[in-house]
């Protein structure tokens, strides 16, 4: 191979390098120097063309599809307990014995659902990205549905953007003594009436607070009920 | 089989989505038509994609879907540049301190999207000429000289060229 071809080569595809132009390189210093030049300039290009994506795309891509399985409706389903009896003003909530259960089918695309498919699809890949988050948006958000919460024991780990069916909410990751916990406040989703549903392993407590409501999103009803505790009226 | 498939489908969302959207803006130079290309590309790949066999296949073709969604948008075909394309009125525009990455961005702008696009191909995308020239309806000539150009003028952009000189 001559120096011509090594370097028509090397300008359109410098990562496939055969073994005659291997052995070109290591004996030519000038095409050395170009190879190094080319690598350099392409992972000046990879790096320009790297533009940020917006947050939970690929949830919002998941959510519009609008075929889905039957599986996913009969899983929806399967656990859904309404808290027909319990007409709670916040922050009142009654424990686990005083809910009332009787089975009511929600399809997947009730709120309670898409929050769990979200936490569990999206949420360990917000949270590597390692960002705090505004805590004006939660501010703001907790305000729309005339709420605060009580940080004694409360930390929070994430606060970032996220999407439910045509409308797009709140949602925060808060370190509690039962371990990370998230809630998503949906301020323009009205919420009828409180609703328990378990999906994926996760139980999703959805909460009426304001024209909207919050949805907590915990490994078990329990914990989602004590974190449900924290938010309070005013 | 239908599960499998559908969570694989869910899989591919994840793992491809980011890239998707970053070649569909280099297309089109808007990040709002840019989500929407890759809405529309899964929309469409999840209606094929129970039939799909060859899932090795699935990155190649989740572009060309875009691809051609992007130019069914723009209501073309195909791109009928010319591949002895005049680069020089690249060089006439470009800003004298040009290093880093607004001013690579703003060199990759101002490439023709003839050269543009099979150079993201390759590098963000990963694709061998020949995967870009079937992608492209192009030969791997036609592709490797398209490259070859794209970087020359992107190396004048960046000035390479000057500082290696006056090293």
């Amino acid at each position: 191979m001559n120096c011509l071809e090594c370097r028509r080569l090397l300008l359109a595809s410098p990562r496939a390098r055969n073994a005659q132009q291997q052995a070109h390189i290591a004996g030519c210093h000038e095409c050395e120097r170009l190879a190094g030049r080319v690598a350099g300039l392409d992972r000046q290009i990879e790096e320009a063309a790297r533009i940020p994506v917006p947050d939970a795309l690929a949830h919002r891509i998941l959510l519009a599809r609008h075929r889905r399985p039957l599986r996913q409706y009969v899983a929806a389903a399967a656990v859904v307990i309404m808290s027909a009896a319990v007409t709670l003003s916040l922050p009142g909530v009654q424990d686990a014995a005083g809910i009332a259960a009787p089975l009511q089918a929600v399809g997947p695309t009730h709120p309670a659902v898409t929050a769990i498919g979200f936490v569990v699809d999206q949420q360990p890949g917000l949270l590597e990205e390692g960002r705090a988050g505004d805590p004006a948006i939660l501010e703001h958000g907790l305000k729309r549905l005339g709420l605060s919460i009580k940080t004694e024991g409360v930390t929070v780990a994430y606060i970032g953007r996220c999407y439910m069916p045509e409308t797009e909410c709140d949602h925060i990751v808060l370190n509690t003594p039962d371990g990370q916990v998230s809630v998503i406040l949906v301020p323009d989703y009205p919420v009828d009436a409180r609703v328990l549903v378990a999906d994926r392993r996760m139980t999703a407590l959805v909460t009426p607070a304001g024209k909207g409501g919050y949805i907590v999103v915990a490994g078990s009803p329990k914990v989602a009920r004590r974190t449900e505790k924290l938010f309070v009226k005013g | 089989m239908f599960d499998s498939k559908h969570l694989e489908f869910e899989s591919l969302v994840k793992a491809y989505s980011a890239e998707l959207y970053r070649y569909g803006y280099w297309l089109c130079s808007d990040r709002f038509v840019a989500e929407d290309l890759v809405q529309e590309t899964f929309a469409r790949a999840w209606n094929a994609w129970v039939s799909l066999r060859d899932d090795r296949a699935a990155k190649s073709w989740l572009y060309t879907i875009l691809r051609n969604e992007h130019a069914r948008l723009y209501e073309r075909k195909r791109l009928d540049i010319a591949d002895d394309q005049d680069l020089d009125a690249l060089e006439d525009q470009r800003l004298r301190s040009v290093s880093g990455e607004l001013e690579m961005r703003q060199a990759l702008h101002a490439l023709p999207e003839a050269y543009r696009e099979p150079l993201l191909l390759q590098v963000m995308g990963g694709f061998t000429c020949n995967e870009i020239a079937r992608m492209m309806s192009l030969t791997p000539g036609a592709v490797m000289t398209r490259l070859s150009r794209a970087r020359l003028a992107l190396r004048k952009e960046a000035g390479t060229d000057n500082k290696e000189a006056s090293a």
